[in-house]
């Protein structure tokens, strides 16, 4: 029988791959378009306002702009396959170069947020969906409430203000590499990392909650009272896997609100990371900059989503084939 | 259509006015639905009312000897950089914040509803060429889309508009198709197939309308999040453009003093959040009144 | 099938008198119980003084209709009260403690190792994460405190005793790898993990198949032998209940109105309701066939609402014989004094011999649908409706399965012939899955068939274009099983109603209004239903609203889709008894789609027995049913709870299997308690006519004929 499910859960895998595969084409399709359909000349961007109309149609045959759209896209997409993202406009370095330099940062700075939210969000939840209007309960409705509604870049402003300006605890600005000075890089992400993390938070809080309160009152809870298992137990052992289950899927949404946050929170806390990079490709008009930050940030967003689909998979057993999460 | 005709004359029939009568004794019990309307409402008025009062000279009278003033009587919520009146510029923010909102939301939803319903309702390679392209539009993660969007139209607070709506299409997509999909299971939408309705008719008389509270949750919700995200794009500096008082701006231009003047941050931060928080609490409030299921409602009916 | 009364199947000796048991053989007292459910719209007396007891290795049937409070009242005795609910009142004494009084942790050592529960929904009663054998040695390990590798091994065999087959490594499946009845086993299996002395089972088989529910209550009733456990059994299958129960309390609006020996109180019921109750099923049961269409006895109206208090006999409004007496106050429970195994609430009691329940309708033909009905009743000697090969098979897959193979489609329905004649009901009768309800959406090209045709009068309706098809929507009409699902909750009854002949363009604007109300009134209600909306009506004035609309275009014939199989028995005896006055006055044609086969067998006067997407039986009603020759038709008979057995019933093993993975030959010789061997399995029978009836089953080939032992058939 394990093999079997087994054998279910390979070739579920293997049709959410094939998805994200189909869906990262369209991504890439979409992202191009952004930048070469929509009205707006790059070399106009690139050389201002103010350019001669030689120097444009110079421009124009050296970035291959008067080839049609699709060759033009093709020849992108052969070279993204290859690892070859083609050269920033702005600083000259390969795109690719920059974003593999930028990345871990990022990473970091999410995979802390997401920490910080899930370790806080799950027990407040859980409390509150116990303890269903109390105190507790309303006290973590607020705290939640607080969280979706506080803009990121205004909650960081507050963090810098308090943590670096008034008590000068922590630093408001910068990166330092984890992998050689642990303490320093987690003092460094601190600020931006709990700015990032407190809207997940407040969201897997309030989905927690809710979600463990309709698991309380399912069959297989009266089941489990009338078989004499203790209310701990229901709760921990039963009820919370099941309700961990909708928390999962708004991880993966969120995680989408995770990475938009990234690119404003990098900039308040001036964070080297992908974020900032793509936005001040945006800001610079580098268009081969902005494809390739924007498609790789898209692809990272899908491969977390696949690995919230794949551990969804893992702790629903009812998941087999058909459409996922 | 003649019946609707018919029954139009006496719109407010006994049992229409049993049902809204109902409804709203239960959007006045719930907490949270009437928090979200005053603070609405407050927005509302401050939003329509304020520019009668306040003009965008006044909001924007330069008066440099009286920078970093901190908040007194002069200026309840103290001056700006330039010695702005930051109250004068908050009451004349609140309309960007409702116009920005609502108009992205009309777009997300003007476009997302009809796609997800058709999705929904006709199902099979229609239902999956419309929900691949959605979920394609949803690998991005939404700002991200929306910036690239503004920074490759130009940044201007119509196009931060424009672009947050299109990144809010799939969602309402999905919730529309979602509902539509466990709608049409209904005996009574069979019934009205089988009675000859056309499937507009269908569609758009008979299932719509019973999908409708996840989607006006779902705007209400949105209101929320496109607010916030033009609040980003703008302290970004590609939504509102200076001089325009927006309260994403706002904060923007505070960055620099923020140990010196906080003042300028904190009342528009608390100005985002309380319209932000209001939506909110509106759209789960809503939820609880338009879906009564997740109320004390077991009981003797429950064998 | 006999007439006889039908309580013979064994029963355990010891318990059959409850009259002189002796104290110490009482197992559980239940005295003035109260529970209410504080709602929005006030307090909910949904268990309101319940008085019953329980001896041992007894099983008391705890019968009613819905909202009567039986569920309620077995939760009440295990406090598995949610929380708007509250037990306010009342005692539960269980040997001599009160189950009230205990403690939390009391209360949980209670039900872990005294009592076990089995629910209604087994689907949703299993945790859908926990492999189905953690969860039976849970039961285990809160009961006795073994390790968890005992438990483990403990837990295989209890899925081993309550016929889980391969339990050992069925254990470690989840519980979406089992189907319905087997689901319920292992809930069954949870339930005595603790060898308990009570098991509470709340209408255990509701959701389940006649063949599986059958299973069940071999099962349950094998169990309580071994184990010597006394059983609450909690229904409103008045079958079940003679199947099983050794006394019989019956409950009615949130009290027991009777109680008794299941045998007497069944032969000679002495309060009025059990008396109306038995009225409503006995017609259906007693084989009345349609050559007599009588019409049912019924008790009219419907029960009342439990919020607040009355100062009435709460089945007043709907006894015929209750006099002013009965609107002082609700009588007590009480021992009739002639027989005092026996309880009665009832002032009347001595009198219920002269109450009589009756069923008079006054014929109300709808004038203006007579005009179309002319000539409906003679079509010569063709049939009205008539289908030819009908098939549906769904494709399930997805592009990349299609990718990989060519999967085999679900063959939902697999070539049917279906004739039905002017004025004649015909029904269509199977296990769940059978596909007889996607045969039925096919005929009304609700879905588009795959192949074969259906005809109407002379109209290829397979065949027509999109606006041939919707001018025959207004001959061809349905009825839905869930009432509920079936009205646009929206949309006021008024609307409901009108829309159909709007949409049709019947008649001016003044005549729809008058139609409107005319067609209220036809179905039984008046025109104060008009501005309601759906779920302001009961199950059963929303299934005459449904049959209302079908009627407002006035068609000639109506697919009726399980429409009483979701009300309760009284509310079924209106509904059917509605849809012959009906037939009768509007020449109606009906196919009645059913698992109900007593209901078949009083309304049809054809059947068609399906399988797997394939009729497997057809003919006359008598001639199908008395006797069945088919082996399907005969299980599925033999499966009926309450009915007397001459012999041992026939258990169908199994279910109904995949209809994307059909069986080879004769698609029933997988579960064919006939099977004559290897032909069964290489040879798709053929129909074979037998006596005026047709038969898809080898055993009618003359060639068999000797490998057949007709003795055990007939």
């Amino acid at each position: 029988m394990r093999s079997a499910i087994d054998a279910q859960f390979a070739r579920y895998a293997a049709r959410r791959v094939g998805l994200l595969v189909v869906s990262l084409l369209g991504v890439s399709v979409v992202t191009f378009g952004i930048v070469n359909v929509l009205p707006g000349d790059v070399a106009l961007l690139i050389l201002g306002n103010r350019a001669s109309p030689e120097r444009l149609e110079a421009l124009r045959q050296s970035l291959g702009l008067n080839r049609p759209i699709w060759i033009r896209y093709l020849d992108w997409l052969g070279g993204v396959l290859t690892g070859d993202m083609g050269e920033s406009l702005r600083f000259g370095d390969p795109v690719a170069r920059l974003i593999v330099q930028r990345l871990p940062a990022s990473a970091f700075l999410a995979g802390a947020a997401v920490v910080i939210a899930v370790t806080v969000a799950i027990p407040l939840g859980v409390v509150a969906g116990q303890a269903r209007n109390t105190w507790k309960d309303f006290t973590t409705s607020v705290v939640a409430f607080t969280g979706i509604s506080l803009p990121d870049f205004f909650w960081g402003l507050v963090l810098i203000l308090v943590f670096a300006e008034f008590f000068s605890v922590l630093p408001p600005s910068g990166y330092v590499n984890p992998a050689v000075d642990p303490i320093g890089g987690l003092r460094h992400v601190a600020l931006p990392a709990l700015s990032l993390g407190f809207a997940l938070m407040a969201h897997l809080t309030r989905m927690t909650r809710s979600s463990l309160i309709e698991e309380l009152r399912a069959g297989y809870v009266r089941l489990a009272r009338s078989k004499g298992v203790s209310e701990r137990d229901i709760v921990y052992r039963h009820a919370l896997r099941n309700a961990f289950l909708p928390v999962l899927t708004v991880i993966g949404l969120q995680i989408g609100f995770l990475f938009s946050g990234i690119v404003i929170i990098e900039q308040v806390f001036a964070y080297p990371g992908l974020g900032r990079l793509a936005f001040q490709a945006l800001l610079n008009r580098d268009t081969t900059l902005i494809q390739g930050s924007v498609l790789t940030i898209a692809t990272v967003f899908m491969l977390s989503n696949l690995i919230v689909d794949l551990l969804y998979a893992v702790l629903d057993p009812r998941v087999q084939t058909g459409g996922g999460a | 259509m003649a019946a609707e005709s018919a029954d139009a004359a006496r719109w407010l029939t006994d049992a229409r006015r049993r049902k809204l009568a109902d409804l709203f004794g239960r959007y006045r019990s719930n907490s949270k639905a009437v928090a979200g309307t005053i603070l609405i409402g407050l927005l509302i008025v401050v939003g329509v009312f304020g520019p009668l009062f306040v003009s965008l000279e006044q909001a924007n009278a330069l008066d440099v000897a009286n920078r970093f003033q901190p908040p007194g009587p002069a200026h309840p919520m103290g001056t700006d950089h330039l010695g702005r009146d930051v109250l004068l510029r908050i009451v004349l923010g609140a309309r960007i914040s409702l116009y920005i909102g609502g108009l992205s939301v009309g777009i997300a939803t003007a476009a997302g509803v009809p796609l997800g319903a058709v999705a929904g309702y006709v199902g099979g390679n229609v239902d999956d060429t419309i929900m691949r392209t959605m979920d394609i539009l949803m690998s991005f993660p939404p700002i991200l889309l929306a910036l690239t969007v503004v920074a490759v139209l130009g940044p201007s607070l119509t196009n931060a508009m424009i672009a947050i709506g299109v990144t809010y299409v799939p969602y309402f997509a999905r919730v529309t198709r979602s509902e539509v999909v466990s709608v049409v299971e209904e005996d009574f939408v069979e019934a009205a197939r089988a009675l000859g309705e056309r499937d507009s008719r269908v569609l758009f008389w008979e299932v719509l309308p019973n999908a409708a509270a996840p989607i006006i949750v779902q705007a209400s919700i949105s209101l929320a999040f496109a607010i916030l995200a033009a609040a980003g794009l703008s302290f970004l500096g590609l939504g509102a453009q200076p001089p325009q008082p927006s309260w994403g701006l706002m904060i923007r231009q505070s960055k620099q003093y923020l140990a010196q003047a906080p003042w300028m941050a904190i009342f528009p931060g608390l100005g985002i959040a309380t319209t932000v928080l209001g939506f909110n609490l509106l759209g789960d409030g809503i939820r609880d009144v338009l879906d009564p299921t997740m109320s004390a409602e077991l009981g003797a009916e429950n064998e | 099938m006999s007439n006889e009364p039908a309580y013979t199947r064994r029963r355990s000796d010891e318990s059959t008198a409850s009259a002189g048991t002796p104290p110490d053989d009482r197992l559980l007292t239940v005295s003035d119980l109260t529970t209410v459910f504080h709602t929005e719209e006030g307090i909910v007396n949904a268990v309101d003084g319940v008085d019953f007891h329980l001896d041992r290795g007894e099983i008391l049937g705890l019968v009613g209709e819905s909202g009567a409070g039986k569920s309620a009242t077995a939760r009440s005795v295990l406090r598995l009260i949610d929380d708007p609910g509250e037990i306010v009142g009342g005692r539960v004494d269980f040997e001599g403690t009160d189950v009230r009084s205990l403690s939390d942790e009391g209360l949980r050592e209670f039900r872990a190792s005294n009592t076990g529960m089995v629910f209604q929904d087994p689907t949703t009663t299993l945790n859908p994460t926990m492999t189905v054998g953690r969860q039976v040695a849970e039961a285990v390990q809160t009961a006795r405190g073994l390790s968890r590798s005992a438990a483990k091994r403990e837990a295989v065999d209890l899925l081993d005793r309550v016929g889980i087959p391969d339990a050992a490594a069925r254990a470690n499946d989840y519980p979406h790898e089992f189907s319905g009845g087997q689901k319920q086993r292992v809930i069954v299996a949870i339930a005595i993990a603790s060898e308990p002395d009570l098991l509470v089972a709340d209408e255990p088989t509701t959701a389940l198949d006649v063949t599986i529910q059958a299973q069940i209550l071999e099962l349950l009733d094998d169990l309580r032998e071994d184990l010597g456990m006394s059983i609450l059994f909690i229904t409103h299958d008045l079958g079940v209940v003679r199947e099983i129960c050794d006394r019989v309390a019956v409950m009615y609006a949130g009290s027991v109105v009777e109680s008794g020996p299941a045998e007497s109180l069944f032969s000679d019921p002495r309060h009025p309701y059990t008396k109306g109750l038995l009225a409503s099923i006995n017609s259906v049961d007693d084989g009345t066939g349609p050559a007599d269409r009588d019409r049912l006895n019924v008790i009219e109206g419907q029960m009342p609402d439990l919020t607040g208090t009355t100062d009435a006999c709460k089945y007043a409004d709907r006894c015929p014989g209750a006099t002013e007496e009965c609107r002082e106050a609700h009588p007590d429970l009480e021992p009739v004094p002639t027989d005092p195994g026996r309880s009665v609430a009832c002032y009347r009691h001595e009198h219920v011999g002269e109450m009589a329940y009756e069923y008079d309708h006054e014929s109300r033909s709808l004038s203006w649908q007579t005009d179309r009905a002319d000539g409906r009743g003679d079509a010569g000697d063709e049939p009205v409706v008539e289908t030819e090969g009908l098939v549906k098979h769904f494709d399930t897959s997805g592009p990349i399965e299609r990718f990989l193979g060519d999967p085999e489609p679900v063959r939902a329905v697999d070539g049917i012939d279906i004739e039905i004649d002017a004025g004649s009901t015909v029904g269509l009768v199977g296990e769940s899955g059978c596909g007889k309800s996607t045969a039925a959406r096919a005929l009304l090209r609700l879905i588009e068939p795959t192949d074969g045709s259906v005809t109407y009068r002379e109209t290829d309706v397979t065949a027509a274009g999109s606006d041939e098809l919707r001018s025959l929507r207004r001959d061809l009409q349905i009825v839905f099983q869930d009432p509920q699902s079936s009205l646009n909750p929206r949309r006021t009854v008024r609307q409901i109603v009108r829309r159909p002949m709007d949409l049709h363009g019947i008649g001016s604007q003044g005549d729809r209004a008058d139609r409107v109300a005319e067609l209220i009134d036809a179905v039984g209600l008046d025109t104060s239903h008009l501005e309601r909306y759906p779920h302001e009506l009961s199950g059963g004035q929303q299934q005459r609203v449904g049959i209302a609309r079908a009627l407002a275009v006035n068609p000639e014939v109506i697919v009726l889709d399980e429409p009483v199989s979701g009300l309760d028995v009284s509310v079924q005896a209106q509904i059917l008894n509605l849809l012959a006055d009906l037939q009768e006055e509007l020449d109606l044609v009906y196919l009645l789609i059913s698992h109900d086969l007593s209901v078949v067998e009083h309304v049809c006067d054809r059947v068609a027995v399906m399988y797997l997407g394939q009729i497997v039986e057809h003919g006359p009603t008598e001639a199908v049913f008395d006797p069945p020759y088919h082996p399907y038709t005969e299980s599925l008979l033999s499966a009926i709870p309450g009915l007397e057995q001459n012999e041992e019933r026939i258990v169908l093993e199994g279910n109904v299997p995949d209809p994307s993975n059909v069986p080879s030959g004769c698609r029933f010789h997988p579960r064919c308690p006939r099977k004559i061997g290897e032909v069964c399995e290489r040879e798709d029978p053929t129909d074979h006519a037998v006596d005026g009836e047709t038969i898809g089953c080898h055993l009618m080939r003359e060639e068999y004929a000797d490998e057949v032992d007709w003795g055990s058939v007939d």
